[in-house]
């Protein structure tokens, strides 16, 4: 299905005609990414559903204010990152354990996870992942699966594109240096 | 790419991510999302109808830090403190002070300069009278000498001398008539009247 142009859908959402249409298409366009990009930090198929309605909800609710200054997807996808990590901060807080508990509890229920399909490769690659800070985990998702450029993950995140670079750098020797130790 | 030089390993394994979701699940995620934005648009449309002044949230912060320091202020008295129950027993005090019957009193003198103007008033008064008295006995004295002097005009000469012969006479010489002559009127009535 051809996708729609971010310029189309926010000139349909300025009119209250063809706000749902547009609201709509935007689903269509950015949903499975973003519950992608949500479920690989939140690793639960729960939470993950539960955060990318929310998220979706605030962008229903704030797209009237959106600027031009920035890529739409980009704005979305900066949304999902704030919510996923504000999740985990709160799992933390409620449990009452640190971050890397809170990773470590992530890692426990990948392999419990009803809605795993991956070999041990993968998992073994997942709970790599989880060893990493939450921001570097989301450098690191962004740039290994989703292929964005930096200005990109920049744009999200509001962090220098060197900075990320190093970030990334970091992840992928770490990562590495995980698999090559468990083999 | 650079990083996978660095790391062979992870740069060889598959990128597509192991997780999977319910079936129909992204099916129905957009019906789901649109449930919850309806949600949303009733719990908003339940505020519809208020407003608060521009920028009323941006200066709110500030106000209420503002009051909070105006009640921690007004608590503190400026480092004065009362005794312990004092205004517990304050209105009492002063209710009992108010309801007691006053004696009014009256000061017969009012200010100093009343009490100096009274004294020169009196001084002055008494100051009069004395004179006027004085006047009235020189005016007594000055009217009876004249009336004797009137009394002793009115008689004619001759009669005085003859009176005075006749009083005389027997004992009394002409030195003692010039004596008393001399003695009783002064010269210029004397030249005036011979």
């Amino acid at each position: 299905m051809k996708q729609v142009e971010d310029a189309e859908i926010l000139l349909k959402f300025s009119s209250e005609k063809t706000q749902n249409e547009a609201f709509n298409l935007l689903l269509q366009k950015y949903q499975q990414k973003i519950y992608w990009h949500v479920r690989r930090m939140v690793i639960n198929h729960d939470d993950a559903d539960d955060l990318v309605q929310d998220t979706f909800v605030k962008v229903w609710k704030n797209l009237g204010k959106f600027r031009n200054d920035a890529q739409l997807y980009t704005w979305i996808y900066r949304i999902a990152t704030n919510e996923s990590i504000t999740f985990l901060h709160k799992k933390k807080l409620k449990n009452n354990i640190s971050l890397d508990d809170v990773n470590t509890e992530l890692a426990q229920s990948l392999t419990s996870a009803s809605y795993f399909d991956g070999d041990k490769a993968q998992r073994k690659l997942q709970e790599a992942i989880l060893t990493l800070p939450d921001k570097q985990r989301v450098v690191f998702n962004m740039k290994y699966f989703d292929d964005m450029k930096y200005d990109e993950i920049s744009e999200v995140l509001g962090t220098s594109v060197g900075a990320l670079k190093a970030s990334f750098h970091i992840a992928v020797k770490k990562i590495e240096s995980i698999l090559l130790n468990q083999d | 790419m650079e990083w996978e030089k660095e790391a062979p390993l992870l740069a060889s394994m598959s990128r597509n991510h192991p997780y999977v979701v319910p079936e129909n699940y992204f099916e129905n995620l957009a019906q789901s999302i649109n449930q919850q934005v309806f949600l949303a648009k009733l719990s908003s449309s339940t505020n519809e109808g208020f407003s608060v002044p521009n920028t009323y949230f941006e200066t709110l912060t500030e106000q209420i830090a503002t009051q909070v320091a105006l009640q921690q202020n007004n608590s503190n008295h400026d480092g004065f403190n009362v005794p312990a129950g004092y205004f517990e027993n304050l209105q009492p005090k002063i209710v009992a002070k108010t309801s007691q019957k006053q004696t009014k009193t009256i000061r017969l003198w009012a200010s100093d300069f009343s009490k100096y103007t009274a004294a020169a008033c009196v001084i002055l008064v008494s100051a009069f009278v004395l004179f006027l008295n004085q006047q009235v006995q020189i005016k007594a004295t000055n009217a009876a000498e004249f009336a004797n002097e009137q009394l002793l005009y009115g008689i004619d000469e001759t009669v005085i001398v003859e009176h005075i012969l006749d009083k005389n006479s027997a004992s009394e010489t002409p030195a003692d008539l010039e004596n008393y002559i001399l003695t009783n009127f002064s010269t210029r009535e004397l030249s005036n009247n011979l």
